[in-house]
């Protein structure tokens, strides 16, 4: 993939961890795990990156964090959605589609 | 769901940003190990499995780099926002308390107007007197340049010396003489004036860096004995005098009967550095041709001086060193020994004003601190009543800082309520002040508040608001939660065993109401003996005997200048003159004339005693003070005599002049014989120009006179020779030969008598002016008019710190009583009597006391030093004065203890027994 890949996955990783959420709370490494999962391990992520775009998306209250326990009983920090998280999910969501509308439009052969 | 409490808490314990780093590390540490567990248990070896699990997880210093800054700045922001918002809630809180209780608020502002005001007041005399920039530019290069030996480290300097070091020094731009005379102008109609003249060789203005505000200044060759006949004006005489003429630069004006120039007039506000003259101007400049004074020996100028760029005043007195040797070796009669000091303008102008100025703002910070105690003794009754709520906060997580934080904020507003009161206080005591405080003091006209002012007060009511609130915040730190909330609100002091924290001990002294008035009672003892030594010296001071009459004499100054009186015979004749037509006046008993007055600074100069030329004479001979008298000035002065005889007709012979002495001298260079009959001889009748000494001419001792104080009322008197001014002056000595006072003894007010003294004298020369008149009363005042401002507002201080300190006992022992009151009700109910009950309270008050007066004591031995330097004809620590001011401080306690001890005795058993 082009260099751009780091910027491009910036904004979608962020929409990425907000969908990883509206399963319910959970900590950082659960988020790789269900993106993982997801997707079959066909989309590999830088897994450490996901923690400065938490510390961002927290900072502007899409999500909350939280202490509470792991569940092999370890101190670890679990994430939320909050409304305005759920807003900008929907929001990122609708953008994205319309994104790959217009890449596909581009991509379509062209009529003779 | 994270909590607000969570969120909360962790606010408020300061989340420090290692805390925040741990955190982050341990949330992507679980990441990491949980990963690798993850690719163990598909089957990797654990070490394999770790690194594939940190591939996985990319550069993980630069992420932790990345989530530290993110996280960092959205805690910081939200810490920021807790912070104001808190800030702003215990701002309201205390405003809100300033309206609801108006007394408290009138009481503490009070007292805060008074410690504030007191500061703020000395701290402006302080800062127009001594913080204000010299009115120079780069004030810090210049300097005076002083001759030093082993009498004094701040002689003037002989003109020969002075070109010399102008020829040779290499760390000054410049270097000029200068000395002060007192010239008479007139002309054109006006009266004649005598006025106050400076005399300065070329570059003094250059030096200061002084632009003339019309014409120009002198040029280096009207230094030339012959160019010098210019003058330049003082702003002042040319408005006055000239009205401010445009044209004034090239007329001529009369000087000392003399045609001279006009070249230039100073601007306005100009300022000399000489430092005898403090706020006097000087009229009129004229040059100093160094051509007329070749004596080396005759040192009567100062050297005014500007550092060369970069050069400081440790380099240019090293320079100055060297040239003060070679000019010992090279004139050893004139210099030797002598060295020179280079003293920086800035502590030349300043110096003595300001140690008395700080002494004064030390007291008031005493004050301060005792009226700090005050108002933190009130807050702490109140923040007693808040313990319920303080000890809620204190279990949801508020710790001391925030507490402390909580309370400063709470009191911004009172402190500085009582910063306003005391800035106009102080504005109000300062306009005060300038009536009171002693003319000679540099500045007094620009004495007033401004904004550098008002900061210090902001400054000041902030820092008193910080130390106020420190002690009822440390008290609210032993609160234990679960007695608090028991208790309720009855005020009783926390259980020190129970402490949530633990305290340094210091701060658990301070809380205790006890121990803060007994520093008061301390710091109160200390300013009160302060304030008795002062008021003992100056009465001291005053009862001091002068040795001449203070009542019925009038002092006159005569001048006696122009070619008329380059001849000795007409100036002999004048003075006659005078003398004998004063004297006939009615009312007036007896006149004399003097050459300086006493009290006043004086003349002084080496004798060579006859029999001891060896030890006596040259530079190291005796100096003595050498005043020229009219025969009658000590009758009409009231200078008694104690041996020999006054002045007789033949005592002013040329050939074998009689002089008087003083009793200091008699016994200084005569010890355990009679003096009359000695001879001696006056240095300068050696050095005559022309290189040919003359005849030596002997002087006889006919009388002893009793010591009369030259250079101050507070110096002791220096041995001193009286000599008639009818043989001619030896060449040496210029105007000091001339007497310049006219001493008359009257029977009637003194000062009635002036108009008709001056016509006279008038009468006689109508163009030499006759000024002054003042009594030597008046004289006596003037030079006690510093220590009288020192001691007045000291006084003051320590009247302000006891009143306040009754008012510390008298809160202390009411809580005292109000603490006790069930005890007092048992007592009495077991039969007690009012007197019991009585003693109880004195004798509380009394131990407090005590503790108060070993405090005091401690500190009046620290002040020791500093009293010292104050004090006149009395020790520093003086028993009786000390034993005199812990006895009234206990009497201020006792008083002020009265009131509560006779609420004791008031309380009603029954009533106090059922309260629980």
């Amino acid at each position: 993939m082009p260099d751009s890949k780091a910027e491009l996955l910036q904004g979608t990783l962020d929409m990425l961890i907000l969908k990883a959420l509206t399963q319910g709370p959970v900590h950082g490494y659960g988020i790789a795990r269900w993106i993982q999962n997801t997707t079959d391990d066909q989309l590999q992520i830088e897994e450490g990156s996901l923690y400065p775009a938490l510390y961002r998306m927290d900072r502007r209250g899409w999500i909350e964090s939280e202490w509470g326990t792991s569940e092999n009983n370890r101190r670890a920090k679990f994430y939320k959605l909050t409304p305005k998280g759920r807003a900008q999910l929907k929001e990122q969501v609708a953008g994205w589609q319309r994104f790959v509308s217009v890449v596909a439009l581009i991509l379509e052969p062209q009529p003779v | 769901m994270t909590s607000s409490t969570d969120r909360w808490a962790r606010f408020l314990s300061r989340f420090s940003s290692r805390a925040l780093r741990r955190e982050i590390d341990e949330e992507l540490d679980l990441h990491l190990e949980m990963r690798a567990r993850d690719f163990e248990s598909a089957g990797m070896d654990p070490a394999a499995a770790r690194r594939e699990a940190e591939r996985r997880f990319g550069d993980a210093a630069r992420i932790r780099r990345e989530a530290f800054e993110a996280e960092n700045t959205r805690v910081r922001r939200e810490e920021r926002a807790l912070y104001i918002d808190a800030f702003r809630q215990d701002l309201f809180y205390g405003l809100r308390q300033i309206v609801r209780r108006p007394g408290f608020t009138a009481v503490v502002v009070l007292i805060l107007a008074l410690g504030i005001g007191a500061n703020t007041a000395i701290f402006s005399v302080f800062r127009t007197i001594y913080l204000r920039p010299l009115p120079y530019a780069s004030p810090h290069e210049l300097a005076l340049v002083w001759r030093s030996d082993a009498r004094t480290a701040r002689a003037p300097i002989s003109m020969p010396n002075f070109l010399d070091w102008r020829e040779s020094n290499r760390t000054f731009e410049g270097l000029a003489a200068m000395t002060s005379a007192r010239f008479v102008l007139t002309g054109a109609g006006e009266e004649p004036e005598q006025l106050l003249t400076g005399r300065t060789t070329h570059g003094l203005f250059e030096i200061l860096r002084v632009q003339p505000a019309l014409g120009r200044t002198f040029s280096p060759d009207e230094e030339v004995l012959g160019n010098d006949r210019v003058v330049m004006l003082s702003n002042t005489l040319w408005r006055r005098r000239y009205d401010a003429d445009p044209d004034i630069v090239g007329r001529t004006v009369t000087v000392n009967g003399e045609p001279r120039a006009v070249v230039g007039v100073l601007p306005e506000g100009f300022e000399h550095p000489l430092p005898w003259f403090y706020g006097v101007e000087f009229e009129m400049w004229v040059p100093l041709p160094p051509a007329a004074y070749t004596s080396r020996s005759s040192n009567s100028y100062l050297a005014v001086g500007r550092f060369k760029p970069g050069i400081g005043r440790d380099a240019a007195q090293e320079d100055m060193n060297a040239i003060a040797a070679w000019l010992s070796d090279a004139y050893p009669e004139a210099n030797e020994g002598d060295g020179i000091n280079v003293a920086t303008l800035h502590d030349e102008l300043l110096g003595g004003a300001g140690r008395s100025l700080l002494f004064l703002l030390a007291a008031t910070g005493l004050v301060l601190l005792i009226a700090c105690g005050n108002v933190a003794s009130l807050l702490m009754a109140r923040a007693a009543a808040r313990r319920t709520e303080i000890a809620v906060r204190t279990a949801l997580g508020a710790g001391r800082q925030r507490l402390l934080r909580q309370l400063i904020t709470e009191n911004l507003p009172l402190s500085l309520l009582g910063g306003v009161a005391g800035f106009l206080a102080a504005a109000w005591g300062v306009s005060l002040l300038r009536s009171v405080i002693p003319a000679g003091a540099p500045r007094v006209d620009q004495l007033g508040v401004d904004a550098s002012v008002l900061a210090f007060t902001l400054v000041v009511a902030l820092a008193t608001g910080l130390i106020f609130s420190l002690a009822p915040a440390a008290s609210t730190w032993r609160v234990d939660l679960t007695d608090a909330l028991k208790e309720g609100s009855r005020g009783a002091v926390a259980t020190p065993g129970a402490s949530l924290r633990r305290l340094p001990s210091i701060f658990r002294l301070f809380t205790n109401r006890n121990a803060l008035v007994a520093v008061q009672l301390a710091l109160a003892l200390v300013l009160a003996n302060g304030a008795a030594l002062m008021l003992n010296s100056y009465a001291r001071l005053r009862a001091t005997e002068q040795n001449f009459d203070t009542e019925n004499v009038l002092v006159m100054s005569l001048t006696l200048r122009g070619p008329r009186f380059e001849d000795h015979a007409n100036v002999r004749a004048h003075y006659d003159e005078v003398v004998r037509r004063v004297e006939a006046l009615p009312g007036v008993s007896r006149v004399g004339g003097v050459s300086k007055l006493p009290l006043r600074g004086g003349t002084n100069g080496s004798v060579v005693v006859e029999g001891r030329e060896d030890e006596t004479g040259g530079r190291d001979g005796p100096l003595v003070e050498i005043s020229v008298v009219t025969s009658g000035y000590h009758e009409a002065m009231g200078i008694r005599l104690v041996a020999g005889r006054g002045f007789e007709p033949a005592d002013t012979n040329r050939a074998h002049p009689g002089v008087i002495i003083n009793q200091t001298m008699a016994e200084r260079l005569w010890p355990g014989e009679s003096p009359l009959g000695k001879r001696i001889l006056f240095e300068t009748n050696t050095s005559a120009p022309g290189g040919v000494a003359p005849e030596p001419i002997w002087s006889t001792v006919v009388g002893v006179v009793v010591d009369v104080r030259q250079w101050g009322i507070e110096t002791p008197a220096i041995p001193e020779v009286y000599r008639t001014y009818n043989p001619a002056p030896p060449s040496g000595m210029h105007s000091f030969s001339r007497v310049r006072w006219l001493v008359i003894r009257t029977e009637v007010e003194p000062t009635s008598l002036i108009p008709t003294v001056r016509r006279e004298v008038l009468a006689i020369a109508p163009d030499q002016p006759v000024g002054g008149g003042y009594t030597m009363a008046q004289l006596v005042e003037g030079r006690m008019i510093g220590r009288r401002f020192n001691t007045l507002l000291l006084s003051l201080f320590a009247g302000i710190a006891l009143a306040l300190v009754a008012a510390g006992v008298y809160g202390v022992m009411s809580y005292f009583v109000a603490q006790r009151t069930q005890e007092i009700g048992v007592r009495m109910a077991l039969g007690a009597e009012r007197g019991n009950v009585l003693r109880l309270v004195i004798l509380r008050t009394l131990k407090l006391t005590a503790l108060g007066i070993v405090l005091g004591l401690a500190g009046i031995y620290a002040t020791t030093r500093t009293m010292a330097s104050m004090v006149y004809g009395i020790g520093a620590m003086d028993p009786p004065t000390i034993v005199a001011g812990v006895l009234f401080l206990i009497l201020v306690a006792v008083m002020s203890a009265i009131i509560p001890a006779v609420r004791a005795t008031r309380v009603d058993p029954l009533a106090a027994l059922r309260t629980s």
